[in-house]
C-alpha cells in the first residue's frame, strides 16, 4: 500500500491555477525527486501535502487516513515533516537548544509535571537531550553545539534544519531546495546528511533544481510543468522523455 | 529531598534577600505616601507579568487594561451584590477576565500577530464604552464604591482603614506567586514552547506544535493575573469607575517592559513596574507638565544605552568595569 496518496489534487490561487489533477502515490521508503522549472508548483506541492496550503480539490491520504485540510501540527504528528526554502530556524537558540524544540512531538509527560519538575519529566528532559546530542553530532555540527543558531554558515544552517526535520521523527521527510545557494563543498554536506536520512529508512520526497544531486539521491523522479505532472518514473527513463526534454529546453 | 538542592545560586541568594527587604520595608520606613506608591507599583507589577508572559508566546496585547477593568468590576460587583468575602472576590475578578481572554483568543489568537493587537487594543475601547453605558450593572461614570476587605487572623481584625501596611503585604504575597509561577514557566516546558511560537511559528506548527493553544494558554493565565490585579486595586482605591484602567494603562504596561527588559521573563516587568511608577509619580510632582517630556527623553536615552532594558546590567557592568571585577574575581 502506498504511504501517501494524492487523487486529482488541485490547488488555485485565484485566477492562476499551481497545481492541476496532480495523482501520485509515494511509497515507502521511496527517495522521490520532484524536479521542474521555476514556478512549477513544487513548493506548493510540498505545502499543499505539509498543511501549510488547503488543496482546492481533491484528496490526500497518508496511511489511509485523510489528511487534505488538516492543520500543519496534526500532519506533522502523524509523522509529515518538512523543511523550508528559506533557513527557517530558531535564531535565539543556541544549535542543541534548537533540536531539543524541534523534538517537541517525544514529549510524553505533560505540562502539569514539567510545571512542578517531576521526576518522570526530569527524565524525559534527558532522554531528549541525549537524542539531541545524538542528532547534532550525526550532522557534523558537533563543534557548533553551544553556538547560537543566526552565526553559522549557510551550509551549516541548512544541516540544522535537517537535524530539527529528523528530531520530529518523520516517517516522511518533505525537503525543500535543499541544496540551493551552495557550494561544491556545502552540497557534498548536505546531500551527505540526507544520505543519512535516507539511510534511516524516512521516506523522502526532495524537491530540488540540482539534477546532479536529484540523480545521486533519488530512485524516482516526478517532473511538474505549470501544475501538471509531466513524467514520473525512474531517474534515466524520465530524463529521456519527450515532455521533459521540451519542458525544460523548448524544441523548434 | 529534591526540592532542596545543596548549592545555592548567586540570584537565588538575591532574590531571597530582596523578598525579605521588601517584607521589612514597612516596619523601617513608615511614610505612607512612600508605601502607596508601592502598593500600586506592586499592582502594575502584577499586570507587567501578565502583559510580559503574552509577549514571550509573540503577541503584543494592547488591551491588558481592559482585564484588569473585568477583574476589578467583577470584584466589585460580588463584593457589593452578594457581599462575597475578600478572597473570593479577588479569585471571581481573575476568572472573571480569563473566561474573556478565552473566548477572545480562541477566535483572534488562530491569527495572531497584527490582528491580535489591534483586536486587543479594540478591546479596550470596546470595554470602557461597555462600562461607561450598562448603568444597570456598572453604575456608568458614578462607578462602584467598594468597602475594605475583612480579613480575620486568629480572632483578630486586621485593619484596612487607617494603615496600607496590610495592602502592601497581599501585594508582595500576590508578587511572589505570580513571580514564581512565570519563572517555573520559562524554566519548564511550556516556557520552551512559548518562545519557540513566539520566534518562528511557521516552524514551530511544522514541527507539531498547535500555535493556537499554547498563545491561548498565555493569554489566559495573564488575564487571570491581571484580573486579580485588578481586583486587588479596587479594594485598595475603594472605587472603580470606567476611568480607572484606561488604555494609556495598557501602553505604560509596554514602557514597563521596555525599561526592565522585553526579554526577561521575571526580573524585567517586577524592575520595570516599580521603577515606572516610582519615578512617574515623583515626576508627576516635581514636573507637572512636563512630565511625559522628561519621562520619554529617560525613555529614549534607556533604549539607547540599553536596548535590552535594565536586567542587560548585568551583562554590561562586566564590560564597563572589568578590571574591578577581575580584581573581585581573584580576591573572592
Amino acid at each position: 500500500m502506498a504511504l501517501l496518496e494524492l487523487r486529482d489534487v488541485k490547488k488555485r490561487f485565484g485566477n492562476l491555477i499551481a497545481l492541476d489533477k496532480i495523482d501520485l502515490d509515494v511509497h515507502p521508503g521511496e527517495v522521490v525527486g520532484i524536479v521542474g522549472p521555476n514556478g512549477s508548483g513544487k513548493t506548493t506541492l510540498l505545502n499543499v501535502i505539509s498543511g501549510y496550503h488547503r488543496p482546492s480539490e481533491g484528496t490526500i491520504s497518508y496511511e489511509g487516513q485523510k489528511i487534505a485540510g488538516l492543520r500543519p501540527d496534526k500532519i506533522a504528528a502523524l509523522g509529515i515533516v518538512r523543511t523550508f526554502q528559506q533557513n527557517i530556524i530558531y535564531w535565539d537558540a543556541v544549535i542543541l537548544e534548537n533540536v531539543i524544540r524541534a523534538c517537541y512531538l517525544a514529549n510524553r509527560t505533560n505540562l502539569w509535571q514539567s510545571f512542578f519538575n517531576s521526576r518522570s519529566y526530569v527524565a524525559e528532559e534527558a532522554g531528549i537531550r541525549e537524542k539531541a546530542v545524538d542528532i547534532v553530532k550525526t550532522f557534523g555540527l558537533a563543534d557548533y553545539m553551544y553556538s547560537p543558531a543566526p552565526g553559522l554558515p549557510h551550509g551549516k544552517q541548512r544541516s540544522l534544519s535537517m537535524a530539527m526535520a529528523l528530531a520530529a521523527n518523520p516517517v516522511l521527510l518533505l525537503l525543500d531546495e535543499p541544496l540551493a545557494g551552495m557550494d561544491a563543498a556545502e552540497t557534498e554536506l548536505v546531500a551527505g546528511n540526507i544520505k543519512k536520512i535516507i539511510e534511516r529508512g524516512v521516506t523522502i520526497m526532495l524537491v530540488e533544481h540540482n539534477i546532479k544531486s536529484v540523480l545521486r539521491l533519488c530512485n524516482r523522479i516526478i517532473v511538474l510543468d505549470f501544475g501538471l505532472k509531466i513524467a514520473d518514473g525512474k531517474p534515466e527513463e524520465v530524463l529521456k522523455s519527450q515532455n521533459v526534454v521540451e519542458a525544460y529546453l523548448g524544441v523548434d | 529531598m529534591k526540592f532542596i538542592k545543596p548549592k545555592l545560586k548567586l540570584t537565588t541568594i538575591l532574590v531571597i534577600v530582596l523578598v525579605v527587604i521588601a517584607a521589612l520595608f514597612p516596619l523601617l520606613v513608615k511614610d505612607r505616601f512612600t508605601l502607596s506608591i508601592l502598593v500600586e507599583a506592586g499592582v502594575m507589577c502584577l499586570l507587567a507579568l501578565g502583559f510580559a508572559a503574552v509577549l514571550r508566546s509573540g503577541q503584543l496585547s494592547l488591551g491588558q487594561a481592559a482585564f484588569a477593568a473585568i477583574g476589578g468590576y467583577m470584584a466589585a460587583i460580588m463584593a457589593t451584590k452578594i457581599s462575597a468575602p475578600f478572597w473570593l472576590a479577588l479569585l471571581g475578578g481573575g476568572i472573571a477576565s480569563a473566561v474573556i481572554a478565552f473566548l477572545l483568543g480562541i477566535v483572534i489568537l488562530r491569527i495572531g500577530g497584527l490582528c491580535f493587537s489591534i483586536a486587543t487594543l479594540a478591546l479596550g475601547e470596546i470595554a470602557v464604552i461597555v462600562f461607561r453605558n450598562w448603568d444597570q450593572v456598572t453604575q456608568g461614570f458614578t462607578g462602584i464604591a467598594v468597602n475594605a476587605p475583612l480579613i480575620r487572623i486568629g480572632g483578630t481584625v486586621i485593619d484596612f482603614t487607617n494603615t496600607i501596611i496590610p495592602y502592601y503585604y497581599i501585594v508582595l504575597l500576590f508578587i511572589v506567586a505570580a513571580a514564581l509561577i512565570f519563572w517555573r514557566i520559562n524554566q519548564s516546558r511550556l516556557g520552551r514552547i512559548s518562545r519557540s511560537v513566539a520566534v518562528s511559528p511557521i516552524l514551530s506548527e511544522h514541527l507539531g506544535m498547535y500555535l493556537t493553544k499554547y498563545r491561548v494558554l498565555m493569554f489566559v493565565l495573564a488575564a487571570f493575573i491581571t484580573g486579580v490585579g485588578g481586583a486587588f486595586y479596587v479594594y485598595y482605591g475603594a472605587w472603580i469607575g470606567p476611568t480607572l484602567f484606561s488604555g494609556t494603562l495598557s501602553i505604560s504596561l509596554l514602557i514597563m517592559c521596555v525599561i526592565g527588559g522585553l526579554w526577561s521573563p521575571v526580573a524585567g516587568p517586577i524592575i520595570g513596574a516599580v521603577i515606572y511608577t516610582y519615578l512617574g509619580t515623583l515626576m508627576q510632582m516635581r514636573l507637572e507638565g512636563l512630565r511625559p517630556l522628561v519621562f520619554g527623553l529617560l525613555v529614549i536615552v534607556l533604549v539607547w544605552i540599553l536596548p535590552n532594558g535594565l536586567v542587560a546590567l548585568q551583562y554590561k557592568f562586566p564590560i564597563w568595569f572589568k578590571g574591578l571585577y577581575r580584581k573581585l574575581a581573584r580576591t573572592g
